[in-house]
């Protein structure tokens, strides 16, 4: 293990994921994180910062001498440091809170730009974004994605499926600019090139941390415990842990010239990882949760140590060293412990070599084994048939996928685990029918909720009844992305007002062809000139209708703008289409979407009202604290605890005003996502270029309050 | 305060190793010592470590599993013949590895534990305990419950009579006098494994120290005619039970230290304050079971350490030497680590070549898969596994260690019982879905990392609830096989037996009486309660005592052909009692009378004993609020 080479006690507590290293006078680089008590402290061990008689920043009696304290007095989301001026080397430090961001020069002890943002900050970076000359900073919100430039202005505008976890700035495409990695609550981790998505990976869960490792390698954590690497849009390798992985970071631990995925957990461990295969190279254990990782020069001698700080405030550094360094110097242990994995190894590598010498040995039946213990040999040709079909909803059961899985013979299945991310409560399901119910198959329900392929792992127990002793046969499925719908004949559908018309110059067969992989239908569909067919979700029993007439008008007919928009992404990413125009209606969708409009402007209204409301208190109460004070010094104690009584009802006042702005403002964030979410999903139903001039025109249609306009966008793409 | 630093050496693995299967030869002069260990496949060996290597002195060939591994001698000599119990065979070999001594015992069970002493054999298996002098048996008694181990007290001459000491696992400790057990005495845990205190039972040579399954340690003097308790050590840290005691000074301060190693993986070192009290001064956390621990001096001299050898095979060092050189003496290291070095190469290329080989019998399996006509064959892989109830904490612990890695455990449960989160697992826990229907109240996987090969899972049972708990152990080696697992639930899981109860309590009292054999009634409430031994007890008329572990109170059974009566403060094991007891009688077309008499002051009585715990819980949860 290696030793740190400094380590610092805080005594201040970290909020996780909220720690960063700004170099504010461009040379020495400070730690700066949030505390739990809505402040930010940087750690300047190099020159002290003095912060005196600073608007918002109160200075505090200071426990450590380099430690500085700016009170934000609202609890921080993120934290972020960077310049936005190329000219300028200095960096700023960006905080971000529930409702604003505030842009800071510690140098010059001076804000940059302090700007309200009613979706939130959960995630801030820093750096160049496209073709946007200077560095932006952009701020991840609910729903929505802002650059802002270096004096806080709006340079863009986006949306994205859900709340914005995390964010990074990569060479995605090897174009030489860089792209903007969002990681956000509906599990997909979305690139985007200027406005306009380029790439969508799913994962299983919300994804926390991204960072970036080379030009376009990334690494992700997610909130199951699970972190990986990406390289591209293809993922190299992925682990899970039963803890979370607190902070990600990048960083050449070993000193071999290729950084290493640094993953801080919450148990307190810590451990690099090989960005290739995962494997750990280096690992320690600090006493509490992780709450970041970064790596700068904190001691200014040449060379970037990587930081590690824990929620208590601890803060340790350590240096690269080559692997082979880290063995030799230091404890003995790593080497016993890499032998003894080898030896682990080798014996697990006999053990399956006694194995299948058992099991491919032309044997007779034998009873007992050498301790006694029963086993069970079947027959070898043994397999495993498994089918996937689709059930409706029938009576209190709902409607499912129906997973078959049989064995070619007198074997019996005892249970099937099935093991996949993103479907489950957990990450597995078990079907194990009672004893006397057990036969040679066996139906798993599957309840998918999400349109996605999802790929499935299942283990299979088979041996016969009463056996002690199963063999475990493993498959893998891939489960087509539509396959929560079922065919139903086209002449009993129920057309749904709601649809989306496209052209398409491709052929029909290579349409029938994607249809016939990406639904599960009993038989092949076939099609020659035209295509009609009819599906039911299998969810909420509403119809789909798919028409393409033979000059290739293509009509998707569902109530759902979400399904139509999946179904032309992932229609459009098979024929490899990349821009795409469409035409649209979807009555319910659109009158949620107008009452919401209205509900968003009620909101804001009442806001208005309540801060006036607020004001007028707040001035009385002035008064009456002004009235009371002076009764007291006139010894008129009848008037003071009049004024005090009048005092305490207004005060009464003024906080269930606050209960009901606090309300007033939920709702309002809520609708807001919903809007920003209609959007995105509008977006969807387009590709490429016109998805991006969709966002962009609905942003001006919403800025200019144009509810008829941003209506008639999401019909037709264009205002 | 002194502090103890122990590094790990390893150095070797053989095949699995049971209970007190290693052992550590003496020494004549100031020579290192040999180590000598059985494993399931029967192989016994003896070796020296010589540069940090093994080098065999013997090996047997392999034959079937060793049980016990025991060094013995003529008395007041060396004791270098070692002695190894396999089935119901005894065989002797010589310090060279020449056997000399070949014994088949007319036991009818497997050997679970022996000791040697001069020319007294003692053996026991599950319930029997068997004493040969000079190969003719000299004793023989049938105990009342399993037989965990067995102790011999130091002769004071070579012709003395022995005195044999068993450990029982209704928590008593027997001890004999030929055939006749001259007294009992109760200990705090049902005892797995026995030892001499400071090697030669202190100084009267009669202090014994005793590890519990619940992971307690205690020091009794057996007196001719009555034990005294000396210390006992409560097992806060919620550690595994304890496979092994040595006493060996690791120290150097010239009195011994208390060595103890945990079925969880924990070695312990204990040194005595002034007082005699044992104090902790070191602690090691394996993720391996550890079977037995010995106190020795084996990889250089001049170093003492304590020898492990685990479940899975491993035999390690925790030694006195230390390894860390300080950094400006580099050379040394190096030096230490070309040699590691080489040896890894070595074992890489073994890996290969076994990668290979494992590569063409991949194949050559999948070819035999399309011949209708033969059968796939697994070999199962074996698992060491328990399923007990602590006392402490009222909860059931189940530990599975596997002689391969583990891929996954199913647990599967036909009655509703919570699953208690444990921080020594690493698995990833995922709770499935389950149909009620389909009698499954609980479906779980714990989904193992690489190369772990033990898990401890805490359960909680619901008292009246019973049924069977099943565990799928899933191994990672492929061609991958699962071997099945089932633990029962009884419907008073939560009881625990004892000795004593308070006698004042207010009670209610379940009377039964009916045309019913003894072995019925025996058989019914041994499905009823645990810890109700298998076998019918030679009495006409039997007493239980029993504790609820969860709520505190109590219960008393007493039986007899054609009646059985019940006593307890709490009216709801009564009442479970009734209801099973009705139900295996009405089975069995016996007919009962039931004469139920209950006191409603038990009642508030039981109420006052459980308001305490609901007061601390509802804090506790304020607390973390």
């Amino acid at each position: 293990m290696v030793v740190p080479i400094f380590s610092l006690k805080l005594n201040n507590k970290i909020c996780s994921r909220t720690v960063s290293i700004g170099k504010y006078d461009g040379v020495h680089p400070c730690l700066t994180a949030a505390t739990l008590a809505g402040k930010v402290f940087i750690h300047n061990p190099h020159q002290k910062y003095t912060f005196s008689g600073v608007g918002r920043t109160d200075s505090e009696p200071l426990i450590d001498s380099s430690l500085s304290l700016l009170n934000v007095n609202s609890q921080v989301t993120s934290i972020a440091t960077g310049s936005l001026d190329a000219s300028n080397p200095n960096e700023y430090l960006f905080i971000g809170t529930k409702t604003h961001i505030l842009a800071y020069d510690v140098n010059n002890n001076t804000d940059v730009f302090y700007k309200e943002l009613p979706d939130g900050a959960n995630a801030i970076k820093c750096g160049y974004f496209g073709g946007i000359k200077d560095p932006v900073a952009i701020v991840g919100g609910n729903c929505s994605i802002m650059a802002l430039n270096n004096i806080g202005d709006e340079v863009l505008w986006t949306v994205t499926g859900d709340n914005v976890c995390s964010l990074e700035l990569l060479d995605f495409n090897n174009d030489s600019y860089n792209e903007l990695l969002v990681g956000s609550e509906d599990f997909d981790i979305r690139v985007f090139k200027d406005d306009e998505i380029i790439n969508e990976m799913s994962e299983t869960e919300a994804i926390l941390a991204l960072t970036k490792l080379t030009s376009n390698q990334f690494g992700f954590a997610l909130a199951n415990g699970s972190v990986g690497v990406y390289e591209k849009n293809i993922r190299t390798w992925r682990i899970k842990s039963r803890n979370t992985a607190m902070a990600i970071h990048s960083f050449d631990i070993n000193a071999d010239g290729v950084p290493e995925l640094i993953n801080g957990w919450s148990s307190g461990k810590i451990d690099a990882r090989n960005i290739v295969n995962g494997e750990v190279v280096f690992k320690c254990n600090m006493d509490h949760s992780i709450a970041g990782i970064t790596n700068a020069d904190y001691k200014m001698d040449g060379i970037d140590q990587l930081i590690c700080c824990s929620t208590e405030g601890e803060v340790r550094g350590y240096k690269p060293m080559p692997s082979d360094v880290i063995n030799m110097t230091s404890d003995r242990n790593i080497n016993q412990e890499a032998m003894r994995d080898l030896a682990q190894r080798k014996q697990n590598l006999m053990l399956e070599l006694s194995n299948l010498e058992e099991a491919s040995k032309p044997s007779v039946q034998r009873k007992f084994d050498d301790f006694g213990d029963q086993t069970t040999g079947i027959p070898s040709n043994t397999q495993i048939q498994s089918k996937l079909s689709t059930r409706l909803q029938n009576g209190s059961s709902r409607g499912h996928v129906e997973l078959t899985v049989v064995t070619n013979n007198d074997t019996v299945i005892r249970a099937v685990i099935i093991f996949a991310e993103g479907i489950f409560k957990g990450e597995s399901f078990v079907v194990h029918p009672p004893a006397n119910r057990i036969s040679n198959d066996l139906v798993v329900p599957l309840f998918l909720p999400k349109d996605s392929p999802i790929d499935i792992h299942m283990q299979i127990f088979v041996g016969y009844e009463n056996s002690t002793q199963f063999h475990v046969i493993e498959q893998s499925r891939v489960l087509p992305t539509f396959c929560m719908y079922r065919r139903v004949d086209i002449s009993k559908v129920e057309e749904p007002k709601g649809f989306v018309t496209f052209m398409t110059s491709e052929r029909i067969q290579r349409i029938v062809i994607w249809m016939n992989y990406n639904f599960i239908l009993d038989e092949e569909y076939e099609a020659e000139s035209s295509i009609n067919i009819g599906f039911i979700a299998l969810r909420d029993n509403k119809y789909l209708v798919i028409k393409m007439e033979l000059n290739g008008q293509m009509t998707i007919k569902t109530d759902d703008i979400e399904l139509a928009g999946t179904f032309i992404q992932s229609l459009c990413e098979y024929l490899k289409i990349t821009d795409l125009q469409s035409n649209c209606d979807f009555p319910n969708e659109l009158e949620n979407l107008q009452t919401v409009l209205a509900e968003i402007e009620q909101f804001n209204n009442v806001r208005q009202q309540l801060t006036s409301q607020m004001a007028d208190h707040s001035s009385i109460i002035r008064s009456l604290v002004v009235r009371a004070e002076d009764s007291r010094l006139m010894d008129d104690f009848e008037g003071m605890k009049k004024h005090y009584f009048e005092l305490m009802n207004t005060n009464r006042d003024l906080i269930s005003g606050y209960k009901i702005r606090s309300n007033n403002h939920k709702e309002l964030l809520n609708h807001v996502k919903l809007l920003n979410q209609v959007i995105q999903k509008a977006g969807n139903l387009r590709m490429g270029r016109y998805k991006t001039d969709l966002i962009s025109n609905a942003r001006q249609a919403i800025k200019s309050n144009n509810s008829a306009s941003l209506i008639k966008i999401i019909k037709t793409g264009s205002p | 305060m002194f502090q103890l630093q122990l590094n790990r050496v390893d150095y070797c693995q053989v095949g699995t190793t049971g209970p007190k299967c290693m052992k550590l030869m003496p020494s004549l002069q100031k020579e290192l010592q040999k180590v000598v260990v059985g494993d399931s496949s029967g192989v016994v060996q003896l070796f020296a470590i010589k540069q940090k290597e093994p080098l065999n002195i013997f090996k047997t060939l392999p034959s079937k599993r060793i049980t016990r591994i025991e060094l013995s001698g003529r008395f007041n000599e060396i004791y270098d013949r070692i002695f190894v119990s396999s089935l119901s065979t005894v065989t002797g070999y010589t310090k060279k590895g020449r056997p000399f001594f070949n014994f088949e015992t007319n036991m009818t069970e497997p050997i679970k534990s022996m000791r040697v002493n001069g020319d007294n054999l003692c053996i026991a298996g599950s319930y029997v305990f068997n004493s040969y002098k000079n190969s003719v048996e000299s004793a023989y008694y049938l105990c009342p419950d399993k037989i965990n181990d067995l102790l011999l007290l130091p002769m004071a001459s070579a012709d003395s009579k022995i005195t044999p000491i068993l450990a029982c696992n209704d928590r008593i400790l027997r001890v004999l006098d030929d055939s006749i057990v001259i007294y009992e005495t109760e200990v705090a845990g049902p005892p797995t494994t026995l030892s001499l205190y400071n090697k030669n039972g202190g100084l009267n040579g009669k202090e014994i120290l005793y590890g519990t399954s619940d992971g307690k340690i205690g020091l009794i003097e057996m007196n001719i005619d009555e034990p005294l308790p000396k210390w006992e050590l409560s097992n806060e840290r919620r550690l595994g039970g304890i496979s092994c005691i040595d006493s060996h000074d690791i120290t150097n301060d010239g009195i011994m230290d208390l060595l103890v190693s945990r079925e969880d993986g924990t070695i312990e070192v204990y040194g005595y304050d002034s007082m005699d009290n044992p104090e902790l001064k070191f602690t090691y956390n394996g993720n391996e079971g550890v079977t037995s621990i010995q106190g020795g001096c084996v990889g250089s001299s001049g170093y003492d350490e304590i020898v492990v050898s685990t479940y899975n095979g491993w035999i390690f060092g925790l030694t006195t030497e230390s390894f860390n050189k300080e950094l400006g003496n580099l050379p040394a290291t190096l030096t230490i680590d070309k040699d590691s070095s080489m040896k890894m190469n070595k074992l890489r290329d073994e890996i290969d070549k076994l990668q290979n080989h494992v590569i063409k019998m991949r194949d050559v399996y999948q070819s035999t898969l399309n011949n209708a006509h033969s059968l796939s064959q697994l070999k199962s892989f074996q698992i060491n596994h328990r399923f007990e109830l602590n006392r402490d904490d009222a909860s059931y612990t189940l530990s599975i260690e596997a002689e391969v890695p583990i891929d996954n455990v199913l647990i599967q449960c036909d009655v509703p019982i919570d699953l208690l989160d444990s921080d020594k697992n690493s698995c990833v826990v995922s709770y499935s879905e389950c149909d009620e229907n389909d009698g499954n109240f609980l479906l779980v996987t714990y989904r193992c990392q690489a190369n772990t090969t033990r898990l401890d899972i805490k359960i909680r049972t619901i008292e009246g609830q019973y049924g069977l708990l099943q565990a799928y152990v899933t191994s990672r080696i492929q061609p991958k096989n699962c071997l099945v697992k089932q633990y029962v639930i009884k419907p008073l899981s939560l009881h625990q037996r004892t000795h004593m109860i308070d006698e004042k309590r207010p009670i209610n009292k379940l009377k039964l009486s009916g045309n019913f054999s003894l072995a019925e009634i025996h058989s019914w409430l041994h499905y009823c309660i645990p810890e109700i031994p298998e076998k019918v007890p030679a009495e006409n008329e039997i007493t239980f005592y029993f504790l609820n572990t969860f709520l505190g109170t109590q219960l008393e059974i007493n039986y007899k052909q054609n009646e059985a009566t019940f006593k307890s403060e709490n009216v709801s094991t009564i009442s479970i009692l009734k209801d099973v007891l009705s139900k295996k009688a009405t089975d069995k077309k016996v007919v009962l009378n039931i004469d139920l008499e209950t006191t409603p002051e038990s009642t508030t009585y039981t109420l006052k004993c459980i308001h305490p715990m609901i007061d601390y819980h509802i804090t506790s949860l304020w607390n973390d609020y």
